[in-house]
């Protein structure tokens, strides 16, 4: 008898099949906890490699300028006793109840920004022809937006490859903006576009668009196009763009959530708001130390002024959403393509590290413990609880009611939504 | 020195040194007596002959004297006369014997006798070990043994290397290694190597070597490389103080390891050395005296013009070469200023990369002034420059930044209007006193090197007198007739499109004649495909459907495929397109954008009746033709280059292999052949690029499966990584053709199969099924007894069809391209017609398994033409161009009954490039994108550094590669464009290969239309515009409206249209013309440029958010219209371009 056959003939009887670790596997499934109710997701991507034994997985003091290997700062308690962060983080460790840091994330890919920053997003290695989509194309396409006049998925960034829709096609794609200032692209009309342009413009086009079907009325093609165009100008519409203007909020709450990255985030909460299911910030922002969170070098010295930039807007989004009563129905995530080692490099930075590093988490509804998993006394490896890739995508699906065991089409061809992930079982009640 | 022997045991005549071996201190007792002052044997040959030379060696073999090793020549190793000599170098004489070493493992064995003879060492013994050395190339990564004792695996012990000197692959450079291994007090062994930094070019040159050292003082390291002293650093174990390990194992020259190949040296050895002592640094310095060239005019060029002479592997990026290598390249230029290197071409007309370092002679005869003059030299690489024979200065060694931490620096221009330098170039200032006479002036440029990508930046010449603006250095006859060239940007940009437009046509001249080289072969197949055609079957073509109109022979196929109940009513879709939609269709199917005005003006004009024969002559001629298929085979065969390290599938930039391939209007099955072939330069987009699928596990079954589908209509996709469940073939057939392209048996990785997991979870669900398992290894094979290709012809290949030597991949390639298998050709007539017409003869282009032939007849028919016109492809185009099927007027698929729906063409969208070209050719105005790299000053490997150049065409954008989120290395320009094509399904990367693309529409396309930057860029009235022509000579808003609509539309308004339109214009037309500035602008002021080695610079984060904002404002518009009849006229563009009718073909 081969080994499938076995297998499919043991749980056909209900046999206990010790030893077999995909049928442990699957036991601790039929244990899983229900899944979820969190209706959205702010995925926050520090681009570069956050340093996991700066932020949220310290340990014994070390120092940059000593070249001595370490956590770069002092080391602070937070609201979950046990679970500590550095210092720069004061306001998420008040906050670290509606936190968790999962601290022994990995993969393998340490040499390529790019194709660890598709790895997150993907949610698996590349080895095959296929180009799978992104996690926000992935939970857009299986949930949809919450409103008709509102896209599904939302860009605050770059447009790249590791945020796109793969196999499911354009029309899973994002809106995108990539700074707050210009609006979002294809919605927000130039500068010197005023109104009285715009009249002239939509006037001589119209003539164009009522010729066009008048000649061709039977076509479909072209009305499909022509609806499109006029869904757009719905979009592109004062209703939606309100959105995009901050200034509606009290200057208080605005001023909580910090610089332009904290901006973003409460962008990304209005968003949420008007119904779109899936918006990645990103905190690109690498003026501020010259390197962004890929601290080589002398990126790390002022690696400090990004950790608070990140701790003030996302205490003040993890407030704000608690104060609107949004926070069990939004899942924070902050993500990156991989951590950094305790050691540093000849002029007081650091390299990267994918053995382990840490993903965070925050809101959605879930059982938040400040921390889960356990890496040694320098954060170079795992020690307990290892949560891969897969795992940390079955865990945001689980969060949000989608089963992590779907299978998405690649044309005919079945492509499972997660590689074999299995949600962070802990965090579900 | 060599005649200063002590105690000499054995010597030959003496006079001309062929090959020696100096062994200083017979024995160790003696060499320890007098260090400095050892015993020496030379072994030296005169006048001997290689025979004599050998015999003698035998000789002495048979003597076996005590002390003195003898040598052997072993392998293919001999003496040749290629030695260097007094041409080249001071101080040697004019003939020299060398020894050669032909094939890897050819090496010369001194054995030895015991373990304290003259040849061996330890502690406290001096040792220099010396050579002169001739290589054509080193890998990068190779170690390859001029000397080593020890380690040639004659005795059981392989760690017992007592010294070796070896040349190490490093960066394009040989490097000296000197290498030992020592046993510490635990016996372990450990090795010990010391590195030079600097190395030479393995340029097929003589070069020569030395290292002296004292074992036990790691520190008393000394390098020497063509007679510069070098430092270097000890890695492996490092440094050590410990004695080498030593026993009775032979000294081999030339090679190691049992002759290992990659320790081998092939090519050429002399005067290789071995002293029991330190010699002097300065005498083994003045070992290499070379006799420098200087540069001379071709003695057939013209003086008239600016000469410039290319010569590869010259030197090292920072080093002239002593010797001028043959000339590779001529070509000649009006100024001293050059901005790109022409293209280099290989066999059948292939791109190939210049072999860097390239040294670039540029020579000009001009009149300076009298008095003192400025020479201001600008290149990227290290330049010299000559005058009248002398050299009068050198610019700095090129610095190359791997790291992106340089600061970001601003060029202050000391004139308002200089020119800026391009980023990366260097600028140096000469001072020369002339007596305003004639002078010969040379620049020679170092350009680029083995690892950097070979560009030029701006290099040229200038020169002033005084506060004057510089001028470009440029040939007394070229001068009267151009005038002065001056360095500002206006003149100096008229002067580079000249010259751009002069290399493009010798580029042209190059790709026709290396291409040209194989015509014969390619004729010769075509005359063999005819007679495979004659021996079969003939065609029957249908009578004449005399109830319904026809053509051509197509339509017979095609209107006899009607059932008698549906014939009657074809007639109500049988209505024909009207000249000008059949224009505009033919344009956009043929060259992928609609016609100008004088394009249409030249079709009306012609006699009606003609003009459709006229138009379809005309645009099958129109080179643009390249620039419309490039895109689709882009597509089909997964063209997927990245500009920054390579990911997931990658490959080299094939598409310029594409372009001229089209441009050649190549038969198609040399097309396929030259693609399966993967020759040439993979960086500089020959097909070679198609051989990558990096981080692929086996990029070999992955191109099987591309060119299965796109030549076969085979769709071997699942097979990739188990049998396909649709289909009839297993893994292993893909595996077997992709061995076949490997050229040998490739093995199934764990990453290529399916995890039992995924089983173990499905059961007996399952669709897929896996029979073959990790490791098992696949031979190369033409898959014919469980597979389909066993219709397209046996194993057995005519070698008539081989066009290179009988590997797999060239029979592969015959197989697929051989006349008798009809599914070639069958496959590229459909996708011909799928791609004209918008429906398929079949419909699933890439899978024919089980699916419908539509037209069968049809099919072959078009095929016989395909095949009997030699593969050419726009033979068969112009048949369908021709078909009235073709000519019909569009259909909605949905719109008539099924039956029907195969009599015309489907109305269908633009391509994405057809959207993005079409905007730029509706407005008249041309693409403008920054340079496609992000290292832009050429400073980085090419392994992780491409440049696609500027953009003139759609397909020639790629992925903007931003996963780092850093605006610095935004591309604002390209990024209008990407941000388009993207939005209509172009793919920024092509991972896979795609036939058809996702058409549906959604609202982000009207969105990125309306309101990208794009449409703002091509709808904007500039000095560069056409519109903005028309805008001025319109005699009334109604001829300009009528304008509008003919470039944009091809068509005229409808009345409604005119009216709506001519509303908005008529108010300010009278009064829109407006005089330009009487005065100048000043110049914009200079601010840097963002590049890969300083983009984590604020400022360069800084400067490109600036760029994208001003490219977000758009183009600065035209003076000679009034603002706010301009305004208006741009909406009136803005309007036309984003109507739902220009997104559809006629």
């Amino acid at each position: 008898m081969d080994r499938r056959k076995f297998l499919a003939q043991s749980t056909a009887v209900g046999l206990a099949a010790s030893g077999m670790t995909r049928l442990a596997a699957e036991d601790h499934l039929s244990s899983l906890p229900a899944a979820g109710k969190a209706e959205h997701v702010i995925f926050i991507w520090l681009g570069g490699g956050m340093s996991q034994i700066d932020t949220f997985d310290p340990k014994q003091r070390g120092s940059s300028k000593e070249r001595k290997p370490g956590t770069d700062y002092d080391v602070i308690d937070t609201a979950v006793p046990g679970v500590q962060v550095c210092q720069h983080l004061s306001r998420m460790a008040a906050r670290m109840d509606r936190v968790t840091a999962l601290r022994t994330v990995h993969h393998e890919m340490i040499d390529e920004h790019a194709a660890a920053v598709y790895w997150v997003h993907v949610g698996r290695p590349v080895n095959g022809t296929i180009q799978y989509p992104a996690i926000g194309a992935a939970v857009a396409h299986e949930r949809g937006a919450l409103d008709d006049s509102a896209p599904a998925y939302t860009v605050i960034g770059y447009p790249n490859m590791s945020r796109s829709p793969g196999f499911l096609g354009a029309k899973h794609g994002y809106l995108y903006l990539t700074d707050l200032s210009s609006g979002p692209r294809g919605l927000t009309r130039p500068d010197y576009v005023t109104q009285e342009r715009q009249f002239r413009r939509m006037a001589m086009l119209d003539s164009v668009r009522k010729t066009t079907l008048a000649k061709l009325p039977d076509s479909k093609l072209l009305q499909a196009y022509d609806e499109a165009l006029s869904e757009n100008q719905r979009l592109a519409g004062p209703d939606f763009m309100r959105v995009f203007d901050l200034q509606r909020e009290s200057s208080a709450l605005r001023e909580s959530y910090g610089g332009e990255f904290g901006q973003r985030c409460l962008l990304a909460r209005r968003l949420t708001e008007h119904g779109v299911r899936f918006v990645e910030v990103s905190h690109n922002l690498n003026f501020v130390n010259g390197t962004g969170w890929d601290t080589h070098q002398e990126g790390q010295q002022n690696q400090w002024t990004l950790i608070e930039e990140l701790d003030q807007a996302v205490a003040a989004l993890i407030d704000d959403l608690e104060a609107r009563k949004k926070l069990d129905k939004t899942l924070i995530v902050i993500g990156t393509e991989f951590g950094r080692p305790p050691e540093f490099d000849s002029a007081g930075g650091r390299g990267h590290q994918s053995r382990t590093f840490s993903l965070v988490l925050a809101g959605g509804g879930l059982q938040h413990r400040g921390a889960i998993g356990v890496t040694d006394e320098m954060s170079k490896s795992v020690v307990e609880r290892p949560i891969s890739i897969p795992d940390f995508h079955a865990t945001i699906h689980h969060a949000l009611g989608i089963d992590f065991r779907t299978e998405l089409y690649d044309g005919n061809r079945p492509v499972p939504i997660t590689d074999n992930g299995t949600p962070v079982a802990e965090l579900f009640a | 020195m060599r005649n200063s022997i002590q105690g000499c045991i054995h010597r030959f005549a003496l006079g001309m040194v062929i090959f020696c071996l100096h062994l200083a201190a017979i024995n160790r007792a003696l060499a320890a007596e007098t260090k400095m002052q050892a015993s020496q044997a030379v072994w030296s040959s005169d006048n001997l002959t290689t025979e004599q030379l050998e015999a003698v060696i035998d000789a002495d073999n048979s003597n076996a004297q005590p002390d003195l090793p003898s040598y052997r020549l072993v392998g293919g190793a001999h003496f040749a006369e290629c030695g260097p000599n007094a041409a080249s170098f001071k101080g040697l004489p004019e003939k020299n014997l060398a020894i050669k070493l032909v094939r890897p493992g050819d090496h010369l064995r001194i054995p030895d006798r015991d373990e304290r003879g003259p040849l061996d060492f330890s502690n406290g013994d001096a040792i220099t070990l010396e050579a002169w050395v001739r290589i054509n190339t080193i890998k990068n990564g190779s170690n390859v043994y001029i000397l080593g004792k020890g380690r040639t695996y004659e005795t059981q012990r392989s760690e017992n290397h007592n010294y070796a000197l070896r040349l190490s692959g490093k960066g394009g450079q040989a490097k000296l290694s000197f290498l030992f291994s020592t046993i510490d007090e635990n016996g372990k062994s450990q090795y010990h190597r010391w590195t030079s930094k600097d190395g030479f070019v393995a340029d097929g040159d003589w070069h020569h070597v030395a290292i002296s050292y004292l074992f036990g003082k790691p520190e008393s390291i000394d390098g020497f490389v063509d007679g510069q002293q070098t430092k270097g650093s000890w890695d492996m174990a490092g440094a050590t103080r410990l004695p080498p390990a030593n026993d009775n194992d032979s000294v081999w020259v030339g090679s190691s390891r049992g002759g290992d190949p990659s320790n081998s040296l092939v090519g050429e050895l002399d005067a290789v050395q071995i002293h029991r002592q330190k010699v002097a640094a300065q005498e083994l310095i003045s070992r290499h005296d070379p006799i420098d060239y200087s540069p001379t005019w071709p003695a057939t060029a013209d003086k008239a013009l600016v000469t410039i002479s290319l010569f590869e592997s010259a030197g090292s990026p920072t080093t002239f070469p002593h010797k001028l290598p043959e000339e590779a390249f001529r070509f000649t230029a009006s100024s001293l200023a050059i901005h790109r290197l022409p293209l280099k071409f290989g066999s059948g007309g292939v791109r190939e990369s210049w072999g860097g370092p390239v040294l670039m002679q540029s020579f000009v005869q001009s009149t300076l002034p009298a008095g003192e003059v400025e020479l201001l030299v600008r290149s990227p690489g290290r330049s010299r420059l000559w005058v009248d024979g002398q050299i009068l200065g050198l610019t700095p060694p090129r610095k190359l930044f791997t790291s992106a931490h340089q600061p970001f620096e601003i060029y202050q221009p000391d004139m308002p209007w200089l020119r800026v330098p391009r980023v990366g170039d260097q600028e140096v200032r000469f001072k020369f006193n002339s007596p305003g006479k004639l002078h010969e002036i040379v620049l020679e440029s170092l350009v680029g090197s083995s690892t950097s990508r070979c560009e030029l930046g701006e290099t040229l010449v200038a020169f002033r007198q005084g506060n004057a603006m510089f001028t470009l250095l440029t040939p007394d006859p070229q001068l009267a007739a151009s005038g002065p060239i001056h360095l500002v940007d206006a003149e100096f940009l008229k002067y580079r499109k000249q010259l751009e437009q002069q290399l493009s046509r010798i580029d042209r001249q190059s790709l026709e004649d290396e291409s040209a080289k194989e015509d014969e072969f390619w004729n010769q197949r075509h005359r063999i495909a005819r007679e495979v055609l004659e021996k079969q079957r003939a065609l029957v073509v249908p009578e004449a459907n005399s109830a319904l109109k026809e053509h051509n022979t197509i339509d017979r196929f095609i209107n006899n495929r009607l059932s008698a109940a549906t014939q009657p009513e074809a007639p109500q879709i049988d209505r024909l397109t009207n000249d000008l939609e059949f224009l505009r269709r033919t344009s956009l199917e043929t060259v992928g954008v609609p016609p100008s005005v004088e394009e249409i003006e030249e079709f009306e004009a012609q006699t009606a009746g003609t003009r459709r024969e006229w138009a379809i002559a005309k645009l099958l001629k129109d080179e643009r033709w390249a620039d419309h298929w490039v895109s689709y085979w882009q597509d089909v065969l997964a063209e997927n280059p990245n500009i920054l390290k390579p990911k997931l599938n990658n490959t080299g930039p094939f598409r310029w292999w594409l372009y001229d391939s089209l441009i050649l209007n190549k038969p198609m099955d040399r097309f396929a052949t030259e693609l399966i072939r993967m020759e040439g330069s993979p960086y500089a987009g020959a097909p070679a690029g198609f051989s990558w699928a990096t981080e692929n596990d086996v990029p070999m079954a992955e191109k099987a499966h591309i060119i299965a589908g796109a030549f076969l209509s085979v769709d071997m996709k699942c097979a990739r990584c188990h049998d396909a469940p649709y289909h009839p073939w297993k893994q292993k057939d893909l595996f077997s053709l992709g061995a076949m392209l490997e050229n040998k048996a490739i093995k199934v990785p764990e990453t290529s199969s399916v995890p039992t997991a995924f089983f173990d979870r499905k059961g007996s669900d399952s669709p897929i099924a896996v029979t073959m398992k990790p490791g098992d290894v696949i031979e190369p094979r033409w898959p014919t007894d469980t597979f389909e290709l066993q219709e397209f012809g046996s194993n057995d290949v005519d070698p008539r069809l081989l066009g290179r030597p009988a590997a797999p991949r060239e029979q592969l390639a015959a197989m697929i391209t051989r006349a008798e298998n009809r599914r070639f050709a069958a496959t590229l007539v459909n996708r011909l017609w799928t791609r004209l017409m918008g429906w398929g003869l079949v419909d699933d282009t890439d899978d024919w398994y089980e699916a419908e032939l539509r037209q069968p007849e049809l099919i072959d028919y078009l095929s016989r033409e395909l095949i009997g016109s030699g593969y050419d492809l726009k033979h068969v185009t112009r048949l369908i161009l021709q078909s009235r099927t073709y000519q019909r007027q569009a259909i909605d698929e949905t719109s008539v009954k099924r039956e029907l729906a195969f009599f015309a063409p489907w109305r269908h969208r633009l391509s994405a490039e057809q959207v993005v070209d079409s905007m730029h050719q509706a407005a008249g105005v041309a693409m403008d994108t920054e340079p496609i790299t992000f290292d832009p000053e050429a400073s980085q490997k090419i392994e992780n550094f491409l440049n696609l150049g500027e953009a003139s065409r759609a397909w020639q954008l790629t992925s903007l590669s931003n996963e780092r989120d850093r605006p610095s290395l935004s591309l604002p320009k390209a990024a209008t464009i990407v941000e388009c094509l993207e939005a209509f399904g172009w793919r920024q990367s092509r991972q896979s290969p795609l036939t058809h693309r996702e058409y549906e529409a959604n609202m982000v396309q009207p969105g990125v239309v309306a309101n990208g930057a794009l449409t703002g860029f091509v709808s904007r009235l500039t000095d560069q515009s056409t519109t903005t022509q028309f805008a001025i000579q319109s005699q009334s808003p109604d001829q300009f409206v009528e304008r509008l609509f003919m470039s944009v539309l091809t068509r005229q308004p409808s009345p409604e249209e005119r009216a709506a339109f001519v509303a908005q214009l008529s108010d300010g037309f009278a009064n829109r013309l407006q005089a330009p500035p009487a005065t100048e602008k000043l110049p914009p002021l200079s601010r840097g440029f963002a590049t890969w080695s300083n983009h984590f610079a604020v400022e360069a984060n800084a400067l490109m958010r600036d760029i994208e904002l001003e490219v977000a404002a758009g183009p600065e518009p035209t003076s000679r219209l009034t603002m706010a009849w301009r305004e208006k006229a741009e909406d009136a563009l803005w309007a036309l371009v984003n109507s739902p009718e220009f997104q559809f073909v006629p």
